[in-house]
């Protein structure tokens, strides 16, 4: 592959994570300003987190192995 | 300003705990980490009362950790999505991101089961032993997370334009 393919494959893989870094950035963020804003965490805010992780824990539970988890021939 | 932002959220892994450590939220009653009754009545005046009685003490510290451990799953989860989807460009520009991110896959899953596991068990029984042993198993996971995200950083330094030698005088 040329240097030029390489770099042309670089731009799209940086804007293909964009969002999914973007929405890291923006959750890490917002639970920092529950630290040091208000410094109280609603219950409907609680119940979210408890019922993402809760989905998490279910799939992993269950032993249903998210495909980017496994291990890929080459 | 991604290559900027991989060093930024890394560190904000390594400091989540010692942010909670600082100032530890409030938990509004009623959330699933403060569960308590809230019921309200209205006398014949029209004045509406709230009453609110706890049926568990609040639990910040789990709330914490649950925090930690959903952010760091996302971001080991979008460091290994990303690569699935992208794999045949990405070994272009790095080859040896998959076998990298191979490495971590079995470990990460193990470690995602573990801390579920603990936490139903936690959930059943809240015990300071069994706090500690999600804080342990967390940390594992924050570690599998920094080194995709360390893995994944490495296409950017792949990608770096090279260095241009300076004109012969």
């Amino acid at each position: 592959m040329d240097i030029v393919s390489s770099i042309v494959s670089a731009i799209q893989l940086a804007v293909a994570a964009a969002p999914a870094v973007e929405d890291v950035i923006g959750k890490t963020k917002a639970w920092i300003s529950s630290l040091f804003g208000a410094g109280v965490i609603d219950a409907a805010t609680q119940n979210a987190l408890h019922a993402h992780v809760d989905a998490i824990a279910a799939a992993a539970l269950a032993g249903n192995e998210p495909p980017e988890f496994k291990v890929e021939p080459d | 300003m991604k290559k900027f932002k991989l060093p930024i959220l890394l560190i904000a892994l390594l400091a989540l705990p010692f942010l909670q450590a600082c100032k530890g939220p409030t938990l509004a009653p009623g959330g699933a980490y403060a569960p308590a009754t809230i019921t309200t009545s209205t006398n014949a005046a029209g004045v509406v009362t709230t009453n609110t009685v706890a049926t568990a003490a609040p639990d910040p510290a789990f709330e914490a950790v649950d925090q930690t451990f959903d952010t760091t799953y996302s971001m080991l989860d979008d460091v290994l999505v990303y690569e699935r989807a992208n794999r045949k460009a990405l070994e272009a520009i790095s080859p040896s991101i998959k076998h990298s991110l191979d490495a971590i896959r079995p470990g990460a899953w193990l470690a995602v089961q573990a801390y579920t596991s603990a936490r139903r068990t936690y959930i059943a029984n809240p015990t300071p032993a069994g706090l500690t042993t999600l804080q342990t198993i967390l940390s594992q996971v924050q570690a599998l997370a920094a080194a995709a995200q360390t893995a994944q950083a490495t296409v950017a330094t792949n990608t770096a334009p090279p260095a241009v030698p300076p004109p012969a005088k």
